[in-house]
């Protein structure tokens, strides 16, 4: 067989292509150039350019690019050949508003990109555990099955997820709240910094993670069907979804996803008290109304009941010290499906409709209307407080209106402006946490961004106020709280082609984000955290002025990017220790208030991908991230340690029965914490640790559409703390975990 | 574009919306609930003591209205006791959050005393305290008795654990919900 490979080979040429858009003749960036005679295939990179082996004689190529109909063609080649590929656009595609922006993003780099491939065989995960396959992206989590993204070192409201162009709610209820989006519905992740974030928000100090949901219809009726099953948790999936062009004009898809998970284990007992349920459902449906007009409803729907590790629901701080001396034997569940207390109750319900006008091929307006509900229960492990209601009960609608004008001007200049608004209202039942609200938000935005020849230039700015009203109880009478913000957030962007294989960028810019409720109201006990919280309500918003800059290159079988970053943020908000600890009937509580302070982020984000020879690559991840607070001249605490990922890529060479077979051995390696100030946590951080993991994915021939993947995770079956989870002080991670699945396509 | 297509896409847009201002209807975020609604609070412990040979009855309080955080306990009393004498006590857990509607979690712990104990800790001070009551298999706590010895000065803790499923007549297992140290005197 492998004889057979290498003297084929040995025949073949080599396809020096570019691919481009037959009218405007810019390169078509991740496309798929797949030759059906040789059964290889590659992906065009951010220039369009593309390398293919083709064989002596008459090749058959097909190529992929979203938006544009899948091109068949026949080469006949004979030598080592050059040439340009020319495909056109639907005429009038139903495209979505963040394929728009991230076609038009000034600087794409592989790193910040997560592939539906990628997504679909770790779906069984939170989609915050997904992402922390990018350098830079790390989860912060609460516990096993809740998690949350951090870019950078930067998390909570300083990290915005776009769910289908919404901006997705709920971010400001604190850590332990997760992100409420099924991956299975999901077709591509991208991170987005500097000028296009300006289109959506002007606080994302971290970044955007722009989620685009799967879409896909044509004429014929198109199925798919995910499963996998997990051993630790005894985790199962089932994904389900349908689409079809019902007319030329009208097209639907209709997604839903179930998953039900017991108990996780550690590599020595299990964890009481960590499975979850979760039902979700998504619609999509896409209208060429006209032929200028568009329209587009897509409504999804998420449903989660979590259980909290029970060991963590802890009385006081005597409690907690005894977990953390080892004193009192943690207690080890066995197995089991039942959710007991302390649980959450989620509910999600994402609502979008958007209308697209062209006026002219260089002119077109969009409108966009959002609406969400977001609702959490928690139901503590005191059930003699409340048998059946919930000890806290939230609820939070957002309305969201987006006016945006598109226009391309001649000679390579590109303008994108317009005008959006928030409205919000928080209420909740039960024990105080954060007090009812409205909020009402109104920005302005402009970009341009100017191509000429190796040189692209950015500019943007977004300028907005907020208007905030809080209600609470004070000595019997309810008190109006308001607060008026106001500010203007402006990025500058550079991009150079240095050469067809490197390209360099520079952006800089400065950005504001108002404090968050949590941050100006908390009061008082967060339960199952035994730590008493105290919100400020004269914080200031946080400024950050960044600078990053950004190096690529890609050759043959190379490529390299990384982002080096400087970020200091004025005003930085966050939790800082009070003492003495505070005397109440349940004991000591040690005690946090919100303060400020001027941080500085400092860091590199490193991909290098090698392909080496017998189909073999070697990948490599790095992420180092330095944080000062300037003012107490000290660490912050809760930022990730350096990380590493090792990993070795081994493309199988197809056979009768599989094709596109590929085996990853990988070796996630994570320091120990070591910029952390001693006595500033109740713990110091853990320990480093290194895990082994392994992957298997292929397709069966037999079966054309039929992907089969196998993962494990934790091979080694190490016991290990991870700094980024919450509930460290109580319990080990999770222990080995192997996954198996099947996508089918039919 | 037509002005029909208009039209539609007008309707079609008001149609979301009105359906959206009917949920948003429901909510009124201007009412916060009364601080009082807060139903798992215990602001008050209070230690009911009675000495066996006078029949004399004792009261002593651990009190902090507004929960945990906010203001200060409003009443934290020292225990006086006798010497050499023989008390029955008698726990009572409180919510009183609320002067027109006092709750007593008590009652809400006898019905659950399978998932709860009251542990006694006393230190410096010579009182010997024990468990009267039980729920069967363990030891409850909410009734005592407290024998004094000879005069002295010191304190005692009680705490109150929950331990839903891992009752094992220990003191370890759950979580605490009370913890109150009282300064106690035996003259």
């Amino acid at each position: 067989m492998l004889f057979g490979l290498t003297k084929a080979y040995s025949q073949n040429y080599e396809l020096k292509g570019a691919l481009k858009d037959s009218i405007t003749k810019e390169g078509l960036a991740y496309a798929t150039v797949y030759n059906v005679t040789l059964k290889k295939g590659t992906q065009t990179n951010t220039d369009g350019a593309f390398i293919l082996e083709v064989s002596n004689g008459k090749n058959l190529l097909k190529i992929v690019h979203i938006g544009c109909d899948t091109k068949f063609l026949t080469l006949t080649i004979s030598k080592n050949t050059d040439t340009v590929i020319y495909m056109a656009h639907h005429q009038h595609e139903l495209e979505d508003v963040t394929i728009v922006a991230e076609k038009n993003k000034l600087i794409q780099l592989e790193k910040d990109r997560l592939k539906y491939e990628d997504i679909v065989v770790s779906g069984s995960k939170p989609i915050a555990s997904i992402l922390d396959k990018m350098p830079g992206v790390s989860s912060l989590k609460t516990g096993f099955t809740i998690a949350k993204p951090m870019i950078q070192g930067m998390y909570g409201s300083r990290v915005v997820v776009l769910n289908n162009g919404l901006k997705q709610e709920g971010q400001q209820w604190g850590q332990e709240h997760g992100l409420e989006i099924d991956p299975y519905n999901t077709g591509q992740i991208t991170l987005i910094k500097g000028v296009e974030a300006l289109r959506y928000t002007s606080d994302a100090i971290g970044g955007i993670l722009l989620i685009e949901p799967l879409y896909n219809a044509n004429d014929t009726l198109k199925m798919s069907l995910t499963t996998a099953f997990t051993d630790n948790g005894r985790q199962g999936n089932l994904s389900a979804s349908a689409e079809k062009l019902l007319t030329k004009k009208l097209g639907l898809r209709l997604q839903g996803t179930y998953k039900k998970a017991g108990n996780l284990n550690t590599p020595d007992y299990y964890l009481p008290n960590t499975g979850f349920e979760e039902l979700n459902g998504s619609l999509t449906i896409k209208w060429q109304s006209s032929k200028h007009s568009s329209f587009e409803i897509f409504s999804s729907i998420y449903n989660n009941k979590p259980g909290i590790l029970s060991t963590s629901h802890i009385g006081n701080l005597t409690d907690l010290q005894k977990i953390i001396n080892n004193e009192s034997v943690p207690e080890k569940g066995n197995f089991t499906y039942k959710i007991a207390r302390p649980y959450q109750q989620i509910n999600h319900l994402l609502n979008k409709a958007k209308w697209k006008y062209e006026i002219s091929p260089s002119l077109n307006i969009e409108a966009v209307y959002g609406f969400q509900i977001n609702k959490r229960k928690e139901f503590d492990s005191h059930n003699y407080f409340n048998k059946t209601t919930p000890s806290l009960d939230f609820t939070l609608h957002t309305h969201q209106v987006d006016f945006v004008l598109n226009k391309t001007f001649k000679k390579g200049l590109f303008m994108k402006t317009g005008l959006n608004g928030y409205y919000q209202t928080n209420t909740y039942i039960g024990r105080f946490f954060i007090p009812n609200y409205k909020k009402s938000e109104v920005y302005q935005f402009a970009l341009l961004r100017y191509k000429k020849n190796r040189h692209e230039l950015e500019l943007g700015y977004r300028a907005g106020a907020i208007n905030l009203d809080a209600y609470k109880w004070v000595n019997n009478v309810i008190v109006r709280f308001p607060f008026n913000y106001k500010g203007i957030s402006w990025q500058a962007g550079w991009l150079y082609k240095i050469s067809t294989d490197w390209q360099t960028s520079l952006q800089i810019g400065q950005v504001w984000r108002n404090p968050n409720i949590s941050e100006q109201f908390s009061e008082g006990l967060h339960h199952g955290a035994a730590a008493i919280e105290y919100g400020n309500k004269n914080l200031k918003p946080e400024i950050a002025i960044s600078v990053n800059g950004t190096l690529k290159y890609r050759h043959n079988k190379t490529l390299f990017e990384t982002e080096v970053f400087v970020k200091k943020v004025e005003n930085y908000i966050y939790l800082r220790p009070k003492f003495p600890p505070e005397l109440t009937i349940r004991g000591a509580f040690p005690a946090f208030e919100y303060v400020q302070t001027n941080a500085l982020f400092a860091g590199v984000d490193l991909l290098l991908n090698q392909q080496l020879p017998n189909n073999i690559s070697f990948i490599e991840k790095v992420s180092l991230l330095n944080v000062y607070d300037q003012l107490y001249s000290t660490y912050l605490n809760g930022i990730p340690p350096y990380s590493f990922n090792h990993s070795l890529v081994y493309k199988i060479a197809n056979s009768k029965k599989l094709t596109n077979s590929s085996f990853r051995i990988a070796i996630q390696q994570v320091l120990k914490q070591n910029r952390y100030t001693a006595g500033s946590d109740y713990m110091s951080p853990p320990d480093g640790y290194v895990l082994l993991n392994a992957a298997f994915t292929t397709n069966v021939s037999r079966y054309k559409n039929l992907l089969v993947f196998l993962s494990a995770d934790n091979i080694l079956n190490k016991t290990y703390r991870n700094y980024l989870n919450r509930l460290r002080y109580y319990a080990d991670e999770t222990g080995r975990m192997i996954t198996a699945g099947i996508n089918y396509k039919f | 574009m037509s002005k029909r297509i208009i039209l539609k896409h007008i309707l079609f847009i008001g149609f979301f919306i009105a359906i959206a201002a009917i949920i948003q209807s429901c909510t009124d975020a201007t009412t916060p609930p009364l601080p009082s609604d807060e139903t798992e609070l215990i602001t008050t412990l209070k230690v009911e003591l009675t000495d066996t040979l006078t029949g004399q009855k004792l009261n002593y309080f651990f009190r902090d209205l507004d929960g945990e955080g906010g203001n200060a306990p409003s009443q934290w009393d020292t225990i006086k006791l006798a010497d050499s004498s023989y008390y029955r006590v008698s726990l009572k857990f409180l919510n009183e959050s609320n002067p027109n509607s006092i709750q007593n979690i008590t009652l809400e712990i006898l019905a659950e005393q399978t998932n709860h104990i009251i542990c006694f800790t006393s230190s410096v001070v010579n009182a010997v305290i024990s468990r009267t009551d039980t729920d069967g298999t363990y030891q409850v706590g909410i009734n005592s008795t407290w024998k004094t010895g000879a005069i002295s000065s010191g304190n005692i803790e009680i705490k109150l654990k929950h331990q839903l499923g891992v009752k094992n007549g220990g003191c370890d297992p759950g979580e605490t919900d009370v913890q109150v140290v009282f300064p106690t005197v035996i003259r």
